[in-house]
Parts: structure tokens; C-alpha cells; sequence
């Protein structure tokens, strides 16, 4: 187990460290001299200015040595400046992380909630006319966007009632974007929690249950629960993924001041150090779920052993 | 989706897809969700084709005095900030929405289709490399890939499609290995390895009609993803630009006049909210039909 758990850490380094190379490449796919493109906002820039720039983003090293630099200065935690007012990139992303978690875990619980009975619900009463509702409902779900979803939300609770700040910092202003996230995810967690729990029940072990007479609830309770359990945590980090790429989207439109809306003024005003510590911070984010989804299946599941 | 595969029987050598089939097609339409979210689909694409004529108004055209109208006779669906009629700008969006959705779902499922199928052709260490980085980068939501790409190639409708498209490569790269993977070492491959057929010709000519199928009903579910990640994208202002009648875009600008007009903030919505049930409907249709242990559970 141990020697699993370090092998897996391995991959995680490696695979961040990958992820930092690929990162420090990405500003070759800019159309064009990146340097300019990101000087192009201000007008007034003079050539020391832009030579200046391009010096501190190593943009004048060769290609390998930029690379170096880029990773050498993230190993030391050092994702660079911004463009603009020059604050470290690190402060900006570690200051907004706090608050795009929050969204993210608020969500989750709301989607979580809503989707998970629904689904295993409707499973159960498969090919009733109570499943077939909820998943005309899940499939109606999954098709509205976000973005228009909290704008409605918006318009009517808001703007109509007054009930909730448009815009602040506090924890009521969280309300508005977490319903609207956890509302788009609670309909993709019944659709998986459906055809898991589907597969779940066709179990030849459950078949045994309810032949030898045992009452349904202990069907449910000793043979269903483990193994749904498994599919729950999959379906968990598997949405969990989704939504903290959601966030970025809702955080938009609610103005709720996490890393998504860091990024998108940081793409509109190409400050591109700010972009590449995002990317690198998100890719964190998902190395460490992923690995955190793997520990759960071998708790959970004794038929998986790792050596 | 794997196993509707395996136990549909096989036409040996270069087969025709099984949707081409007239039988086939009638089985298709009698399933409700075929019918119902092909019509839809259907639809759509007769609205973005005859855009030009079903339009009453020109959707660019701006009249300072009908800012903001209510749906009327005239303006069914009312008209925007800057006097422009909704309905047209929402017809017009059909044509630029299937455009993107297409050509995102034609470079996903090309470079997807090229990956899986080398990966589970080869084996080895390329299938290794290969699913390695792949599998990596699905764990990604796509909507991040493709903001982290916009955000380098600069904000416009072709790199969005460009974008989205990328994002969504390691979607149709998984799908296509596993398909590849269960048909790699049935009999009418290793007969045609026997008699002599070189692996582009066993590629091309027997691997790839066997799994159009399921290539089928991951495009038409990713049309839905594809259609979605784009209108949020120029929702944020980094796909389609002003004055283009990019649904997203449309709610974008139209956002600060939501409590006014509302109007401006339903119809646009709601086309997108059809055009992605109409195809996830039929995706989930398509999937009923080939996949004879999914229909069985929801008969």
C-alpha cells in the first residue's frame, strides 16, 4: 500500500512537471510576438519597456533555456508577475483559490444532494413512469447552459425580489452562483447515479439477495450500498472536475471574485504570466483529486489491492 | 456501447455502416427519441440554411428608435439595444451555431479517431505514451482547455471552434481506443493480417467501418458539449465578437438589460437550450438502438 501510495505521488510530480513544460511552451502558440501582443494594451510602452518585459519573462533566452528558467522559477514558487501593476502572480492566484474552492465545494454539496437520490431513485423504479420523468427532466438539465441558468436566477431573485446582493463579497452572495452550479450538475450526477446504480442492481450478488428471500432493505443496505458507494465517489470527482471548470463560466456572471474571474480579465488583457500560474494551479487542483479518487477505491473496493 | 457492438453481427470485411441499412432505418424512426430529436436537428439545419429567407429583418441592422421592443406582431421576438430583431439575430445564430458545433466535432473526432485508433491498433509503448497523455488531459473539463487556449490564440469565433474542437480530442481519443481494443483481435482482422493486408488497408478498409457506429452516437452527444463550450465561451466574450448573432454573444451584450427586456435574455437561451436537447435526445436515441443491453434496461 505504502509503496503504491509513493509510486502514485511519483506520477503526480512527474506529471505536473510535464504539465509546467507544456505550460511554458503555450505562449508559442500566440499569433505573433507574445511580448507585443501583451504591450499592444498600453500605448504608451517605450522599446526599453517592451525589452524590459521580454527580458523578465526570459523571452529572449533560447527556447530550452526559457524553458528552464520557467520551470526553475515554479520549482522556487515563482510564477512570475503580472504585466500589469506587476504583482506576483502566486499572491493574485493564492488569493482567489479560497473563493473559487468555496463556489466549488458549495456546489458540489447542492449537486450532490439533488442528483444522487434522484438518480438512485430512478433506477430503482426503472422504466416506471417516475424515471422516465426525472430523466426527461436530467436530459432538459444537462442542455441548459450555465451562464443563462444564472442569469435567469439572477433576473428573478436579485433584480425582481431583492432579496440577495447582486454583488459583495460575503457569504450570501455565494447563494445565487452555487445554486446555479449546483442545479447544472445535480442533473448530471442522476443521469451517471442512474446508469451506475442500474448496473448495481443487474449484479448477479443482488439477484441471490432478493431470491433467498431477504427483505429489500437489507438488499439495499448490505449487498447495494458498498458498491454504489464506489460509483458515488467516481461520479464525485468526476463532477468535481467539471464544476471547478463551471465555476470559471459562473463566476462571470456573478462577478464572484475567484480565480475564474482572474483569468478572463487576465485573457482579455493577455497577461499571460497571470494565465500560465492559472492553468498550473487548476492542474494541481485535478492531480490532487485524482489521486484522492484512487486512495478511495482501494478503501472502498477490497477486491482492488495495489502492490 | 462496447458490448451493442460486439454482439450486432458483423459484416465481414468492408462494411457498410449498420444505420445504412433500410431496415434499420426503420427501426431508427420508431424509436421516440430518434424521432423526436432528429426532427429537431432537422429543423435546425433547414432554419440556418434558409436563414436568408426566413429572417424578416436584416439581423445587423441598427435602429436607434426600436431600441428594446416587447415581442409584437412585427418583432416576435421584441428587439435588442440597439434596435436589432431578436427573432432574425436568434435565425441567423442557427447557422453560425451549427457551423461551430460542426467543425469542433469534425477536429475532435478526426484527431480523436487518428489517436485511439493508433494507440489500440499498436499496443506497446506508442499506445502507452499515448493513452498515458491522453487520459491525463481528459481529466481536464474541457471548457478549461479551451479557455487556456483562447486565452494564447486571442479571442474570436474561428479560434474558439479551434479551441473547443482541441478540448474535446481526448473525449473521442478514449472512446475510439476502447472500441479499437475490443475489435482489434476478432477473426476478420487476423484473417485479413493472414491473406496479406497491409495495416493502413486493415485500418482504413475493415477496423474503421466497425466502429462508425459508436463513432455515431459519441459525435452527436459531443455536438451537445461542443455547442455548449462555445456559446460559453462567447458568452465571456472570447469566441464570436459583436456585432455577430452568436447566441452566447447575444446574451452577453444583452445582460444589462435583462430586468428591462427580458426578452432579450429568453430567446436566445432558449435556442441554445433546444439545439443541445435536440441532439443529446437523439445521441441517446442512436445509443438505444445499438446498444441491445442499454435498450433492454430501458424498455
Amino acid at each position: 500500500m505504502l509503496n503504491y501510495v509513493i509510486r502514485r505521488l511519483f506520477v503526480a510530480v512527474v506529471t505536473l512537471f510535464a504539465s509546467t513544460i507544456a505550460v511554458s511552451l503555450l505562449i508559442h502558440v500566440v499569433p505573433g510576438d507574445p511580448v507585443m501582443m501583451m504591450m499592444a494594451q498600453n500605448a504608451a510602452a517605450t522599446p526599453e519597456q517592451i525589452e524590459k518585459v521580454r527580458h523578465a519573462l526570459g523571452l529572449d533566452l533560447p527556447l530550452w533555456q526559457q524553458t528552464l528558467h520557467y520551470v526553475g522559477n515554479i520549482l522556487q514558487g515563482d510564477f512570475g508577475r503580472s504585466i500589469f501593476g506587476s504583482e506576483s502572480v502566486a499572491r493574485l492566484l493564492f488569493d482567489r483559490l479560497p473563493n473559487t474552492l468555496a463556489l466549488a465545494f458549495c456546489s458540489l454539496l447542492i449537486a450532490v444532494v439533488i442528483g444522487l437520490p434522484l438518480g438512485f431513485f430512478s433506477a430503482y423504479r426503472q422504466g416506471t413512469w417516475v424515471d422516465n420523468v426525472l430523466m426527461v427532466g436530467a436530459v432538459l438539465g444537462v442542455s441548459i447552459p450555465s451562464f443563462w441558468l444564472g442569469l435567469i436566477l439572477l433576473l428573478f431573485f436579485s433584480l425582481t425580489l431583492e432579496l440577495l446582493p447582486v454583488a459583495s463579497g460575503d457569504y450570501r452572495s455565494l447563494a445565487l452562483p452555487a445554486i446555479t452550479l449546483g442545479a447544472t450538475y445535480s442533473a448530471i450526477i442522476a443521469r451517471m447515479t442512474r446508469s451506475a446504480m442500474i448496473e448495481v442492481f443487474a449484479e448477479d450478488y443482488i439477484r441471490t439477495a432478493r431470491a433467498k428471500g431477504l427483505p429489500e432493505s437489507i438488499v439495499l443496505r448490505r449487498h447495494a450500498l458498498k458498491p454504489s458507494l464506489i460509483a458515488v465517489v467516481t461520479i464525485i470527482a468526476i463532477v468535481f472536475g467539471y464544476l471547478i471548470g463551471g465555476a470559471v463560466v459562473v463566476e462571470n456572471v456573478f462577478s464572484w471574485n475567484g480565480l475564474g474571474r482572474l483569468a478572463l480579465d487576465a485573457i482579455l488583457r493577455r497577461d499571460y504570466p497571470v494565465i500560465q500560474g492559472f492553468i498550473l494551479v487548476f492542474a494541481t487542483v485535478i492531480v490532487i483529486i485524482s489521486i484522492m479518487i484512487d486512495l478511495a477505491y482501494v478503501w472502498l473496493d477490497p477486491r482492488i489491492t495495489y502492490k | 456501447m462496447t458490448d451493442g457492438i460486439e454482439t450486432t453481427p458483423q459484416p465481414i470485411g468492408p462494411g457498410e455502416s449498420e444505420l445504412a441499412a433500410p431496415s434499420r432505418w426503420r427501426t431508427a424512426l420508431r424509436n421516440p427519441r430518434i424521432l423526436i430529436g432528429g426532427s429537431i436537428v432537422l429543423l435546425l439545419v433547414l432554419v440556418a440554411i434558409l436563414a436568408p429567407y426566413l429572417a424578416p429583418f436584416d439581423p445587423y441592422k441598427i435602429a436607434v428608435g426600436k431600441r428594446l421592443i416587447a415581442p409584437t406582431a412585427t418583432y416576435l421576438f421584441g428587439t435588442d439595444e440597439f434596435g436589432r430583431d431578436i427573432l432574425s439575430r436568434v435565425i441567423y445564430g442557427a447557422k453560425l451555431t451549427l457551423y461551430v458545433g460542426f467543425v469542433a466535432v469534425g477536429i475532435g473526432l478526426l484527431s480523436g479517431v487518428a489517436i485511439g485508433t493508433l494507440a489500440g491498433y499498436a499496443g506497446g509503448w506508442v499506445q502507452a505514451v499515448l493513452m498515458r497523455g491522453i487520459d491525463f488531459l481528459y481529466t481536464f473539463p474541457d471548457i478549461l482547455i479551451a479557455l487556456g487556449l483562447v486565452a494564447f490564440l486571442g479571442p474570436s469565433l474561428t479560434n474558439a471552434m479551434i479551441a473547443v474542437g482541441i478540448s474535446v480530442i481526448p473525449y473521442y481519443a478514449r472512446v475510439t481506443y476502447g472500441v479499437v481494443l475490443v475489435e482489434r483481435h476478432k477473426p476478420y482482422l487476423e484473417a485479413g493480417q493472414v491473406i496479406g493486408a497491409s495495416h493502413w488497408r486493415l485500418i482504413t478498409r475493415h477496423l474503421i467501418p466497425n466502429i462508425i457506429p459508436a463513432l455515431i452516437v459519441v459525435s452527436t452527444l459531443g455536438f451537445s458539449a461542443a455547442v455548449l463550450s462555445a456559446a460559453a465561451l462567447s458568452y465571456l466574450g472570447l469566441g464570436s465578437q459583436p456585432p455577430d448573432p452568436e447566441w452566447g454573444s447575444m446574451l452577453a451584450s444583452g445582460r444589462n438589460y435583462i430586468t428591462r427586456s427580458p426578452w432579450i435574455l429568453l430567446f436566445p437561451g432558449m435556442a441554445i437550450i433546444v439545439t443541445v436537447l435536440a441532439f443529446n435526445i437523439l445521441g441517446d436515441g442512436i445509443r438505444d438502438l445499438l446498444d441491445p443491453r442499454q435498450r433492454r434496461e430501458v424498455r
